[in-house]
This record gives structure tokens, C-alpha cells and sequence, in this order.
């Protein structure tokens, strides 16, 4: 397989997130006792697990290697790293714990997997080096919170391009310019994918090349689909855009919410567009709810036929923040003082304060508006110091000019 | 609005809420300078902020790893499949791309930053 005949040999020999591989290998040759475990986070094929073997293997440490999603149990884990944990290596020799897909860990958290590893971190005496390969950090925000972070992004086109042409002219195999392009477009930014793509069109010619390609059943992602949807000329495309992006109905209906809500659409039609997402999520929770999953294969004429009337060709481009932008501009913002009064409300609402302050919060300034001096009591009985009494006060300033 | 990865950049005054939003998605600020996103700071957010500040389009554009020119994107083959702020910042100039040995001038290139 050309995949591991040309596996680079040297971090030099990689391409693509050069500052993180300097950065990993300074990291690691200045490890001391004490410091901050390093996190690898990206996508797949983007050279996380080639860089720390490569790494460690210029700096003569041994990896433990673990992967994190298969291993899960406290148990089983002081089984393998138990030894480790305590002592150097039976001969001296340098030893770094590895443990892949940390982010598949929080998937169960119910056998002590995680809390064994947020231990680990802080008590180990060798280099802990983990992976993940979530784009989406949230599920991982303690470990990144107490680990040093390199991003691994997805390789660009043109590097991917030299790296397919260096091995196909060790191979002494001849594709033409426009053949490996088809090829590199296909692994989009998957070093692994294009290699391998390369290999089994290796003797092809670009006609061949491109009508297999071709051929391929063409599939959306989430972005691609929506980006395309928001842009359709016509009802026809527009489903087409839908019917092909490869998620979940649920994930589409977020999709849209959050796209839609992110946009600078007048006041009327963001309603209408609110209402037939609406309406295509009730749809989606009633057949999760009776089970009649054959339905779903209309969600996606449905909410196509149906958004696509409400929205201007253009006028929403894709978004994935959930919520409005103004919201969250202020939430960064004035984080603490939100923070602690959504903290407060939470318990006696029993949900999350991110729910709170998202959902219930401007009901709850609008009703409260109306007696500033209740107002100030009730948030001075939930233990607001001034500061954030202030930041509450404006909040409800800004939200009663918008009700008026 | 283009700006290249890495570089300084003014802004005109947007007030301080987006300048705070801007300094906690990790864009740089110098008095004198002006603003920078490193390679490593949260280019789809920085955009994202500007884009609403400005009110216009705002795209990060990478540099040549071998020769620090700004790249064309508008150019490239691979414009449209290419989401430059969700890869990685660097990239290889048309130039340096038509060189038969890339590759190695690439590598070189590396190698002479890592020593």
C-alpha cells in the first residue's frame, strides 16, 4: 500500500500545519516534569498520530499508545498505564503516554474513563500526549482548558497536490495535471484519501479518472448542502441541495434554525422562516415519537419546498452559531455577570444556564421590566453584586426598546 | 476585505464590544501596528465578527510557505473546493507550484524554520 510505503519518514517530510509541527516538537523536547500535556485536535488523515511517532521517535521516547474510545474503564486503564504512571522506564529509556480519540471517551461517561484521564494529566511523570479528532471542542473543553492545544487543520489542496505528485514520480507512474487534480479534489484535504485514491488510479487515463469520479455518488455535507440551498435558483434545486446532504433530518432542521436566526433577514420574514422550521422539526420529533420512519423520506421536499418560499435567494448564508449574534457578542462579553445570573436561575429553573440565558432570560426581562424596582430586588435576592446588577439592568434597557 | 494570514492590518473603530469579541477570539492588537491573526487563532470566528463589523466581506487569505508571498485564491484551481479558514494557513504560491522539485523546496522550507 502506498499509503505506508510513503509514510513520511521525517516531520520535515509532512505537509500541511507546519506551526503546530515546530510547535509539538519544541513542546516536547522542553517537556518537564509538571508541564501541561499536549492535545492534538483535527480531523482525520490530517497527520496527528504521524507527527507524535515521528516526534517521539526523533527524541528517542517510547510511546504507550492507548486508544482512548476502545479502552474506556478506569479498571482497564490502570491496567495499562498503572506501571507507567509511577516510575521511568525499566532501563532508562524515555516513555510518553499516548492516548488516541480522548474525545470518543465522552461518548459514555459512566465508567470512570474520563475522570482517570483528567487525573492522569495532573499527576504523571511522563509526557502525556492525547488526540482527538472533534472539530467541535465542546464535549472536550476540560481537557483543553488543562492541556497545551495543537490545531490540526485540514491540508490545503495545493500541498496535497505536490505531496501525490512526489510519489507518483517515485512510482514512476504519468497522470496528467488535470487527473491528479479530479484526484486531490476528491480526498478533500484527506492526505491519506488522495494517497490511496492515487494508487488505484495510477495506469488510468483523466477520462477514465474523471468518469469514475463522476459516477460517485455525489454527497453534500452538512455546509455544502445548505450553502447550496441558501444560493438554489429554483425549488428543484434547492430539495436537490437538501436530498443529497449526507445528515440527519435533525441536523438539518438545526442547521437551517441557526443559519436562518444568524442572518439579516427583515423581521416578518424571519418569522415566516421560524415557523416552517418549526413546523419540519414538529414533523421530524412526531416520527422519531410513532416510529413511522418511512416518512422521512419526504422531510426533505418538505422543509425545501417549504423554507425555500419564505427565504430570498442570497439573503441567509450558512451558520452554525446557536444563537443570534448579538446575544452572543454580548454573552462573551459580559460573561461573568450572565454567567453568575444564569448560574443562580438554573437552580430554580432545573436546566442548564446556557438554556437559561438563551431561552428564558428575555421573557424574564421583558416581564421584570415593567417594575424596575422589583427587578432590582429579585436579582438582589439571587446574590447579584453591582457589577453585574448593572449588566442586567442595561440588558433589560435594551430588550423593553425592542418590545416597544 | 482581504488581509494575508499573519500580517498586520488596520481597522476602523468598531467599538468595544466587537473589540473585545475580536481580542477573545485571539486577533492581536498593537497600538501602532494594528491587528494580526496568528495561524494558530480562530480564523472562522475573527471572520465571522468582522464580517458583522464591517459589514462586508472579510476573508483570510494564506501566505506562500516557501517565498511569504500573498496568494492569489481567486486563481487556483482549487478555489471553490478550498475554505481557506478551515485549513491550514500556509500554502505554496503559483510560482513556487510550477517548480518540477515542490516538494523539496517545501521541505527545505520547513527545515530551515525548525532549525
Amino acid at each position: 500500500m502506498w499509503v505506508e510505503k510513503y509514510r513520511p519518514k521525517s516531520i520535515e517530510s509532512m505537509v500541511g500545519n507546519e506551526e503546530s509541527r515546530i510547535e509539538f516538537l519544541n513542546w516536547l523536547k522542553d517537556w518537564k516534569k509538571g508541564s501541561k500535556p499536549a492535545l492534538l485536535i483535527g480531523a482525520p488523515g490530517t497527520g496527528k498520530t504521524t507527527l507524535l511517532h515521528l516526534t517521539s521517535k526523533k527524541l528517542s521516547y517510547n510511546v504507550i499508545e492507548l486508544n482512548a474510545s476502545d479502552v474506556r474503564t478506569k479498571e482497564k486503564m490502570m491496567q495499562k498505564l498503572g506501571p507507567v504512571l509511577s516510575s521511568k522506564g525499566l532501563f532508562g529509556e524515555k516513555l510518553l503516554i499516548f492516548l488516541d480519540e480522548v474525545d470518543g471517551m465522552y461518548d459514555r461517561q459512566d465508567r470512570g474513563g474520563i475522570e482517570f484521564v483528567e487525573e492522569l494529566i495532573e499527576s504523571s511523570l511522563v509526557p502525556i500526549v492525547m488526540a482527538a479528532n472533534l472539530e467541535d471542542d465542546k464535549k472536550i473543553i476540560k481537557l483543553i482548558r488543562k492541556s497545551r492545544v495543537f490545531r490540526f487543520r485540514r491540508i490545503p489542496p495545493r500541498l496535497v497536490e505536490i505531496y501525490v505528485e512526489n510519489i507518483l514520480k517515485k512510482e514512476g507512474v504519468k497522470l496528467s495535471k488535470e487527473s491528479i487534480r479530479l484526484m486531490v479534489r476528491e480526498s478533500k484535504g484527506d492526505m491519506r484519501a488522495a494517497i490511496n485514491t492515487a494508487q488505484s488510479f495510477s495506469g488510468l487515463s483523466t477520462e477514465e479518472i474523471s468518469s469514475i469520479i463522476s459516477s460517485r455518488d455525489l454527497t453534500y455535507s452538512l455546509r455544502e448542502g445548505f450553502e447550496n440551498f441558501f444560493n438554489a435558483d429554483s425549488q428543484e434545486k434547492a430539495y436537490e441541495a437538501l436530498r443529497i446532504c449526507d445528515a440527519m433530518p435533525r441536523d438539518k432542521v438545526r442547521l437551517a434554525y441557526t443559519s436562518v436566526i444568524n442572518s439579516n433577514l427583515s423581521e416578518d420574514k424571519l418569522i415566516k422562516a421560524l415557523e416552517k422550521i418549526g413546523e419540519a422539526d414538529e414533523i421530524v420529533k412526531m416520527i422519531g415519537k410513532t416510529q413511522e420512519w418511512r416518512l422521512l423520506r419526504y422531510f426533505d421536499r418538505l422543509l425545501a419546498y417549504s423554507l425555500f418560499k419564505a427565504l430570498p435567494k442570497g439573503a441567509v448564508s450558512y451558520s452554525e452559531d446557536d444563537m443570534p449574534w448579538d446575544l452572543k457578542v454580548r454573552m462573551w462579553n459580559e460573561s461573568k455577570a450572565l454567567r453568575d445570573t444564569g448560574k443562580s436561575l438554573s437552580k430554580f429553573l432545573h436546566t442548564s444556564s446556557r438554556e437559561v440565558l438563551s431561552t428564558f432570560m428575555p421573557y424574564l426581562l421583558v416581564i421584570l421590566s415593567k417594575d424596575k424596582g422589583s427587578m432590582e430586588r429579585f436579582f438582589r435576592l439571587l446574590g447579584l453584586d453591582d457589577s453585574s446588577l448593572k449588566v442586567i439592568m442595561k440588558e433589560t434597557e435594551r430588550i423593553s426598546i425592542k418590545v416597544r | 476585505m482581504i488581509v494575508a494570514i499573519g500580517e498586520w492590518f488596520k481597522l476602523p473603530r468598531l467599538g468595544r464590544e466587537f473589540f473585545i469579541s475580536l481580542m477573545k477570539a485571539g486577533l492581536m492588537y498593537d497600538k501602532s501596528k494594528g491587528f494580526k491573526a496568528e495561524a494558530n487563532t480562530d480564523l472562522i470566528k475573527i471572520s465571522s465578527i468582522l464580517k458583522r463589523a464591517l459589514g462586508e466581506d472579510f476573508e483570510f487569505v494564506p501566505k506562500c510557505f516557501t517565498c511569504n508571498s500573498i496568494i492569489d485564491c481567486y486563481s487556483c484551481a482549487y478555489y471553490l473546493i478550498c475554505d481557506v479558514k478551515s485549513l491550514t494557513p500556509n500554502c505554496l504560491c503559483d510560482n513556487c507550484m510550477s517548480n518540477e522539485d515542490a516538494f523539496a523546496i517545501y521541505s527545505n522550507a520547513l527545515m530551515k524554520k525548525m532549525s
